[in-house]
């Protein structure tokens, strides 16, 4: 599995296309542990933004979307 | 009839003094600048110096723990925001007095990359709204979803009150935010009932930060930014 990257560190003045890797100094990545939860949490992101496009679509607003799913 | 020990010049400007420089031998200080005050010091041929006069009180603590971040209010780990394409965020936050090695913030969703310019502005004293750059710590390029993007800096901060500034300057992503019901300093409503500001923002700012311009407030919800303490 491609590890996911966590935290991306740029150098002094940040983004500068001039510098190797684009002035980036450092990574860090998901731990296994780290990547099974991320996966978990981004399918119930997945549902949740799918069940309220389906309530947007029956008409609801957005205010009565944000009650029912708090 | 006394011995007299001065061998300096008598003082003919205005505040200078004659002092000692040693056994018998004297010297002349001359005044300090306007505010300065007088303080002992060994290592001056006079022993004295004028320096600045060291602060009162300071009720600001510093931070004893290394590597932290300190945050604006983030109190949803799921809530984001879709920043709108070169609007400055102004997002107030209180500071203790230290140095910071890093400022970033993280991604929540991503569509498309793109850069995001950070930065940090002073809180007029007089009116607490944004207003002179303190740094812009230049920009990073998102690239994903979930991702902590932090630039290095090295930045001395006084206590007190400033503004993070964000700017969202190409791409499609969001940014991770405090969730609408929480707020910080500009608890600005025109009435007691009405939902007060939570910061400030400026919009067609699509370079680098310069003084705070025409502000509109914002009752939206808030991007987290961080400070890491060096």
């Amino acid at each position: 599995m491609t590890k996911k990257i966590k935290a991306v560190t740029y150098g002094l003045g940040g983004y500068d296309e001039s510098m190797p890797d684009n002035n980036i100094i450092s990574y860090e990545y998901y731990s296994d542990e780290e990547m099974a939860e991320l996966a978990e949490a981004e399918a119930k992101d997945t549902a949740r933004a799918s069940a309220m496009e389906k309530l947007s679509a029956l008409g609801l607003t957005t205010e009565e979307i944000a009650v029912l799913t708090k | 009839m006394g011995r007299n020990r001065s061998n300096a010049t008598a003082p003919a400007v205005k505040g200078n003094l004659v002092a000692g420089t040693g056994a018998d031998t004297s010297g002349l200080l001359t005044v300090g600048a306007d505010g300065t005050v007088l303080t002992a010091d060994s290592a001056e041929a006079t022993g004295l110096k004028w320096g600045t006069a060291a602060s009162g009180f300071d009720p600001v603590l510093t931070p004893e723990i290394s590597a932290v971040y300190i945050r604006n209010n983030w109190t949803t780990l799921t809530s984001a925001i879709n920043p709108v394409l070169n609007r400055t965020y102004y997002i107030p936050v209180f500071l203790p007095t230290f140095t910071a090695d890093r400022i970033g913030f993280d991604t929540n969703g991503f569509t498309t990359a793109g850069v995001s310019r950070l930065g940090l502005y002073a809180a007029n004293s007089a009116t607490g709204l944004p207003d002179t750059v303190v740094f812009d710590a230049g920009t990073v390029n998102v690239t994903a979803s979930l991702t902590q993007y932090t630039i290095t800096i090295s930045q001395s901060i006084t206590g007190g009150w400033y503004y993070f500034a964000y700017n969202m300057q190409g791409g499609t992503y969001e940014v991770k935010a405090s969730d609408a019901k929480s707020s910080d300093f500009a608890n600005i409503a025109s009435n007691l009932t009405a939902t007060p500001a939570r910061m400030f923002t400026e919009d067609s700012i699509s370079g680098a930060f310069t003084t705070a311009g025409t502000l509109q407030r914002s009752t939206s919800s808030v991007p987290s930014l961080g400070l890491r303490v060096a």
